[in-house]
């Protein structure tokens, strides 16, 4: 190990505990090390960092004045391109464990990118199609590295060898038409998973496995039967197919002991007189008790869509001062372009601000939360809607900085021309409602941006414009650098200060997964995965055709600073 | 054994309860009522959401407009999918007649639309479609699979595209009972033996028991469905960590407490579900 490679302070201290847990490995990830993530920035060990779901490392060794020379050091293709790469690795001393598409798992030596296994889940010939067949990352803990699959099965493999050790089909994906595309979430001793199926005809639920053994431990629906409170939300019988999925990885607070989830739309999406009513939990952020499930608090932010957004997106933990106050609170980006912040102690609106710039779906938000001048289309007239349904953001997230104090995303300024038709449920079916053409906004041509916001208020500090939609999840680094990826295959570091572009790198195709930094042997890493492809990647043909050719793709590129710098 | 045993007589009970009768017809592929259900079974099955686009205009399916296109071909592709990708085969899901609806619908967005001559096409209908229940059966059937419910007996039993192939083939379980039979089976499931899927117990190294349906036993592993909770788990125990593996004959896998899932009603609807099978 060289001496030059401990310079940096965070390193160090990275580095110390390096050598102290040295015989430390996958197998040694506990429910204890994953509530300490912060403690070991070498590592990446949950799907956003740590339970905070900042996506920021403390590592500061590549950072703004060295970063022009940053270089890769190795690349890994899967080879398995169709619905390109959407993954975030995780890094745990040494060993990387990356999903891709048609879940497959490859367990990779982090500083060689030399294949220790790979795993193939094996899948029946048809899957649900409406959401792809790509998925979003792993879990681990025990031992066991866990998959949710398109089949809907979650599965547990040994860290070790690949191996399957587990594995429960939580519902017959076919009769559903849902399937699981996220990263699962490890709490204590449990192995949270979502669900897709806010687009079918299905009612959404969270599920909680024993992660040693698969033995199930809760269900929340995000739909309540008949008896439960919020039931009478639901006109007749549609909550027994009002979609409501759980589609993004939630989080976990270990001193307020709650598990947090974001829920999406209700179904169908567009078409909402059968449904009529607030729909809960659909659109709302759930407070659950870690052991049984049971609700805590919610808070709704759309009562009613009529558009298909989603509050499904990442919930970022930050402890903020408020009107002269510190409160513990929850950043929810929306699909609809408007961030949420929430007391997470409570459910409590604080505020909300908005990513995007060309929205009409509503007029404002006022003060006590409340949607003001509902823009809801008719049925059967095309109507503008703003942001078309890829979101005002997309599901990749964002990043904060606790140097800057910052949050960081993707704006899309985007729109559709939305017709709404009436639409019999068919159970486990699409359950749109409508149909929708992807459009410019008025007087405006569609783009996207990357901006740097006060998390509480929203105001922007700095803008990064970009032609095409920005796909990618950021990561924000100790280093004063955010790296994310575009359309054209160039994975990109900015300034967190400036939103100045400091250093590129062509990885050969779009950038649509989340990258994510992590160190061995007091040396900084920086890896992203690299895969053009997905449900948004298609609907940017409808706008920008020659996006039909972007290659797609499914590998992992691997950078560092030469050695000796 | 275990997983994939069902297979062939799961496709014998499917066809037992199909329209057995295949009709020939023609279809008509530039007829304006033919297009227009087309359209509207497009848009519901093919446009929405991030398949093909509105009016085919792609998103993550391709685009379909602007393409030549043969009927055939297209027919083909809808009904049967293409294995391998994300699209899917639409048969059992729309008629015959659908299909073809469809297809005369994406050969107007062609490059190179039908001409009248080719229109007039000779289709054979009636040779599949959905399930034939009716009355007490059909809603036996929703019961037993049931997605609102977190319980349900689709959890471990598979027919057709329903449900998990953990325990025996009901449809052919239920042809050697009688109402009676399969009653006290749900009611008292010690009750409910099945050739094949005796209670099994792996008893593991580490001092665990694991008591389900034996999926699969090699010299490298054991695999086994643990169905003492729902849904079930389907455990590989490497060979080394195997103590012992003992089958009780006279003991059945089947959990308890359907009394408290299912209403006495809703037990004479699955049942009478079963008996129609």
């Amino acid at each position: 190990m060289k001496t030059l490679w401990i310079n940096s302070g965070v390193l160090r201290g990275a580095l110390v505990a390096a050598v102290a847990f040295s015989v430390l490995n996958a197998a040694d990830v506990t429910a204890d090390r994953l509530e300490r993530a912060e403690s070991e920035p070498e590592n990446w060990l949950t799907y956003y960092g740590t339970y905070k779901s900042w996506r920021y490392s403390p590592l500061d060794q590549i950072n703004r004045s060295n970063v022009k020379h940053l270089t890769p050091v190795w690349a890994f293709e899967s080879g398995l391109d169709d619905g390109g790469m959407q993954s975030a690795p995780l890094v745990v001393d040494g060993v990387m464990y990356v999903s891709t598409a048609q879940n497959h798992v490859f367990a990779l030596d982090a500083v060689t990118g030399e294949q220790i296994w790979r795993y193939q889940h094996e899948l029946p010939d048809e899957i649900p199609a409406v959401y792809g067949n790509w998925n979003r990352g792993v879990a681990l803990a025990y031992g066991l590295v866990y998959l949710g699959t398109l089949d809907n099965h979650v599965v547990a493999l040994d860290a070790g060898t690949g191996r399957e050790v587990w594995r429960v089909e939580v519902e017959n994906s076919r009769q559903c038409g849902c399937n699981i595309t996220s990263a699962p979430l490890i709490v204590k001793d449990m192995v949270i998973t979502g669900v897709t199926g806010g687009d079918s005809a299905h009612r959404g639920y969270l599920n909680a496995f024993d992660a040693k053994t698969g033995r199930h431990r809760w269900r929340f629906w995000t739909i309540p039967g008949p008896g439960e409170p919020g039931h009478e939300t639901w006109k007749g019988d549609s909550w027994k197919h009002g979609g409501g999925s759980t589609w993004i990885t939630g989080t976990y607070d270990p001193d307020l002991d709650l598990v947090f989830w974001g829920v999406g739309n209700p179904a169908a999406d567009f078409y909402g007189e059968s449904r009529k009513g607030d729909n809960l939990y659909t659109e709302s952020v759930v407070a659950l008790d870690a052991d049984t499930g049971k609700l805590e608090w919610y808070y709704q932010e759309i009562p009613y869509d009529v558009w298909d957004y989603d509050s499904a997106y990442e919930l970022v933990l930050l402890d903020l001062e408020v009107k002269g106050t510190q409160r513990k609170v929850i950043v929810n980006p929306n699909k609809s372009g408007y961030v949420w912040v929430l007391d997470r102690t409570s459910g409590e609106f604080l505020g909300a601000w908005s990513l995007v710039e060309h929205s009409n779906w509503i007029e404002r938000i006022d003060e006590d939360g409340n949607l003001i001048g509902r823009n809801e289309p008719p049925v059967g007239k095309p109507t503008l809607i703003c942001p078309a349904i890829g979101g005002g953001r997309s599901w990749n997230h964002g990043a904060y900085s606790p140097e800057t104090g910052w949050f960081y995303s993707t704006g899309l300024e985007w729109c559709q021309t939305l017709t709404v038709m009436p639409e019999e449920p068919r159970e486990g079916m699409a359950f749109f409602g409508g149909e929708f053409q992807m459009t410019h906004p008025d007087g405006a041509v569609a783009h996207s941006h990357l901006g740097a916001y006060d998390p509480l208020t929203g105001k922007r500090h700095w803008q990064y414009r970009h032609k095409y939609p920005l796909l990618a999840s950021q990561l924000a680094t100790g280093g004063g650098l955010l790296f994310t990826g575009d359309a054209t295959g160039r994975f990109i570091a900015l300034d967190t200060k400036t939103g100045e572009e400091l250093w590129d790198f062509r990885t050969g195709s779009g950038h649509r997964g989340s990258a994510v930094t992590f160190a061995v042997d007091g040396r900084q890493y920086v890896v992203t995965p690299s895969g053009w492809g997905s449900a948004l990647a298609g609907l940017t043909t409808q706008l920008w055709p020659e996006t039909a050719d972007f290659p797609s793709g499914s590998s992992i590129f691997v950078f560092a600073l030469p050695e000796g710098e | 054994m275990g997983v994939s045993r069902l297979g062939v007589s799961l496709i014998a009970a499917v066809l037992a309860i199909s329209p057995a009768v295949a009709q020939e017809q023609s279809i008509n592929l530039l007829d304006e009522a033919v297009i227009e259900n087309g359209s509207e079974l497009f848009q519901m099955n093919c446009a929405v959401g991030y398949c093909h686009g509105s009016e085919g205009r792609s998103a993550r399916g391709p685009a379909l407009r602007e393409r030549e296109w043969v009927p055939r071909d297209v027919y083909r592709m809808t009904h049967d999918g293409l294995p391998g990708t994300s699209m899917p085969g639409w048969s059992g899901v729309l008629t015959t007649e659908d299909i073809w609806a469809v297809t005369a619908y994406i050969m107007t967005l062609a490059s190179n639309p039908v001409q009248a001559v080719d229109a007039l096409v000779s289709i054979e209908v009636g040779e599949e479609g959905p399930s034939e229940l009716s009355g007490d059966a059909k809603l036996g059937e929703e019961l037993f699979f049931d997605l609102t419910r977190e319980k349900r007996c689709g959890l471990c039993h598979r027919l057709g595209e329903k449900g998990t192939a953990v325990g025996p083939n009901l449809a052919v379980v239920a042809g050697e009972k009688t109402a009676e039979d399969l009653e006290r089976d749900i009611r008292q499931p010690g009750s409910a033996r099945a050739f094949g899927f005796e209670l099994t117990e792996v008893s593991t190294r580490d001092g665990e028991v694991i008591r389900g349906v034996l999926a699969d036993q090699t010299s490298a592993h054991v695999k086994i469905y643990d169905t003492s909770v729902l849904p079930p788990v389907l455990r590989t125990v490497p060979e080394e960590g195997v103590r012992r593996v003992r089958a009780h004959d006279d003991r059945s896998p089947m959990p308890e407490g359907w009394e408290s899932v299912y209403s006495d009603a809703e037990i004479g609807l699955i049942v009478a579900f079963l008996m129609a099978m």
